[in-house]
């Protein structure tokens, strides 16, 4: 009985008085270009589930574009890119007005892999 | 006018004070789920929980689209929800201040754009505020609820505008 009244006491209330809390530091939010290096693999384009990763090669640039509609912040992109050229922060307020704001885009210059990929 | 995210320092009864300026009163938001996995809806939910409790600021969730203000839908409109949400929309009374929530519902996420699924609420009625995330945290969601007020105030502005300019050639 003590006990329960203890614990309330010290919980006090658990309403939040600020209504834009930072999120969690691990929370998986908005994906963001950090460096402007890139191999060309293709490894984010074919392990993004939702399909919201685009490249665009031209001769010696890589257009990168990024869809925040469509991605689903699991972060796989991040994880498979040699350059980390993509990065996950856990910055998550996107709500916008203007739907193109939702699409980000990077100019890359080509690097070159640094694994060496087996040949299957 | 200040956009939703310079609101953000002050802020304890920010959407209280926006409601009562850019609406008079309290906003009722009727959920319309066209085909979600329910993802969104639980993040939703979390609004009138005591941890954010969001019937403080006066913003309540309603059970018909005649008693709402706003509408905000979930999911990636599919081939059979479509005719749900146009009843709904038409239902609903002005504003129709119609808010998107999820990746589904912005651009078809995961589902993309297929023969049952339309991908995207905005294919269907207009949108006022696109809220993306996989679930979108329900602080992102107050935050989209922003957004959708001041989009309503500078429409709303440009409409009262127009009025009295007609009005006044009208007259001469």
């Amino acid at each position: 009985m003590f006990d329960l009244i203890r614990k309330i006491w010290r919980t006090k209330t658990v309403t939040k008085t600020e209504l834009f809390t930072e999120a969690p530091e691990r929370f998986r939010g908005k994906p963001i270009f950090t460096s402007n290096e890139c191999t060309g693999c293709q490894a984010c384009t074919t392990s993004c589930p939702a399909g919201a990763i685009t490249l665009q090669q031209n001769d010696d640039t890589i257009t990168v574009s990024l869809s925040y509609t469509t991605c689903i912040f699991c972060g796989i992109c991040a994880e498979v890119c040699e350059t980390n050229i993509i990065e996950i922060t856990n910055e998550y307020r996107l709500a916008t007005k203007n739907k193109n704001e939702l699409t980000v885009s990077q100019q890359a210059t080509l690097a070159k892999l640094l694994t060496a990929r087996k040949e299957v | 006018m200040k956009s939703g995210k310079e609101q953000t320092t002050d802020l304890r009864w920010t959407l209280q004070k926006r409601m009562k300026e850019v609406l008079g009163r309290s906003l009722h938001i009727r959920h319309v789920d066209s085909g979600s996995c329910n993802g969104c809806d639980f993040e939703m939910n979390t609004l009138t929980n005591p941890i954010y409790d969001i019937q403080r600021f006066g913003v309540d969730f309603v059970a018909s689209p005649r008693h709402a203000d706003m509408l905000m839908v979930t999911g990636g409109v599919t081939r059979h929800l479509e005719e749900a949400l146009i009843k709904t929309y038409n239902a609903a009374s002005e504003p129709k201040m119609v808010v998107a929530i999820g990746a589904c519902a912005c651009s078809g996420g995961i589902f993309g754009r297929t023969y049952a699924n339309y991908g995207g609420v905005g294919h269907i009625v207009p949108v006022y505020v696109y809220v993306p995330g996989c679930p979108p945290r329900p602080e992102a969601i107050i935050e989209g609820i922003l957004l959708a007020l001041d989009r309503y105030e500078e429409l709303s502005r440009n409409r009262y505008e127009e009025l009295s300019r007609n009005k006044g050639e009208n007259r001469h």
